[in-house]
């Protein structure tokens, strides 16, 4: 199926985004971004450990294959998401930027305001910038109209494992947007990045739920799977939502009964 | 002389040094990371010219696994 996801011009066949954090090791992370055949993976910048200097993340990854995109987690306003996303540029990630701003540590909720503000600094300084964001339509729709990449909305918070909370909000972003959208956050199971796709978003971001399964790259494969599943069955059946009914419908004929 | 890496006070018998012979000093790998000297920040091709002196401030960041 010749069925591409395009962010900034530049095709994907995979449409799942695979996060670098929490895994047990290298060598696990590296078999699963091969399981879920992830080609954009995202990584942190962090202060190095003068005691332990060198994570090894990176030996995980092939950049001919996969696209690193540095996202600036841990930043809290605007100011220091411009920096961080300077400092990845600088550390040879090329230009594409997860821009993420998060003010409060509880339930990580981006700041709309500051995410806003630093789209609009990093876009002219050339970077390819894909936003986290709260599922809000009309934000998503000031982000594109800065010139962002696509818009990430959350399902729900970040490492919460709680699946789409936000799903009436996605659909409204789906259908306005001009630019993927990317669910990302909070997806617990294989079975909400499917419920991702088949209403339409055009990819999803998952971390946590892969890396701290029992066996990540296996884990990775279903959630790969799962997004086959969703994108398929999104386009065999675009409307199939409106053909929701509250009573039932019979799939047996309703003639030619012997009584 | 003193220098705050990574916002901790670092003690060198050194006058001076450069940034490329600090991350020798540290053994910490120069192509790996990303530096800061009082705030600006250092392309690689430059971490052997780039001077730190006493109470010079280093930020010395890596690529580590994130979401």
């Amino acid at each position: 199926m010749n069925d591409s996801l395009i962010i900034a011009g530049r095709k994907f066949k995979s449409r799942l985004l695979l996060g670098t954090g929490k895994f047990p090791s290298v060598e696990s992370l590296r078999c699963s971004i091969e399981a879920g055949r992830a080609e954009i993976v995202t990584v942190a910048l962090r202060r190095v450990d003068l005691n332990n200097p060198g994570s090894g993340i990176i030996s995980a990854i092939d950049r001919n294959r996969q696209l690193l995109l540095p996202n600036t987690s841990g930043a809290r306003n605007a100011e220091e998401a411009v920096r961080l996303a300077r400092l990845a540029r600088a550390a040879g990630c090329g230009n594409w930027l997860k821009l993420e701003v998060t003010p409060e540590p509880r339930y990580l909720l981006p700041d709309p305001v500051e995410t806003l503000k630093a789209a609009e600094i990093l876009i002219n300084e050339g970077f390819t910038v894909l936003p986290y964001i709260n599922a809000d339509p009309i934000l998503a729709k000031r982000l594109e109209e800065t010139g962002c990449a696509a818009v990430m909305p959350l399902g729900s918070p970040i490492g919460s494992h709680r699946g789409i909370r936000t799903i009436d909000a996605i659909k409204i972003i789906i259908e306005q947007s001009n630019v993927p959208v990317v669910v990302d956050a909070g997806l617990g199971v294989p079975s909400d990045a499917s419920i991702a796709i088949e209403t339409g978003a055009d990819a999803v971001l998952v971390n946590t739920a892969i890396a701290i399964a029992k066996n990540p790259p296996e884990m990775a494969r279903a959630f790969a799977m799962a997004v086959e599943a969703g994108r398929i069955a999104y386009l065999c059946n675009r409307d199939f939502q409106t053909r929701r009914t509250e009573h039932a419908c019979a799939s047996s004929p309703v003639k030619g009964l012997p009584f | 002389m003193k220098l705050v890496i990574n916002g901790k006070d670092y003690v060198f018998e050194h006058d001076s040094l450069d940034l490329l012979s600090l991350l020798e000093i540290i053994d910490t790998n120069a192509d790996t990371v990303v530096a800061e000297v009082n705030g600006e920040i250092i392309q690689g091709d430059y971490f052997g010219e780039t001077a730190l002196n006493d109470g010079t401030r280093v930020e010395l960041i890596n690529i580590v696994g994130g979401g």
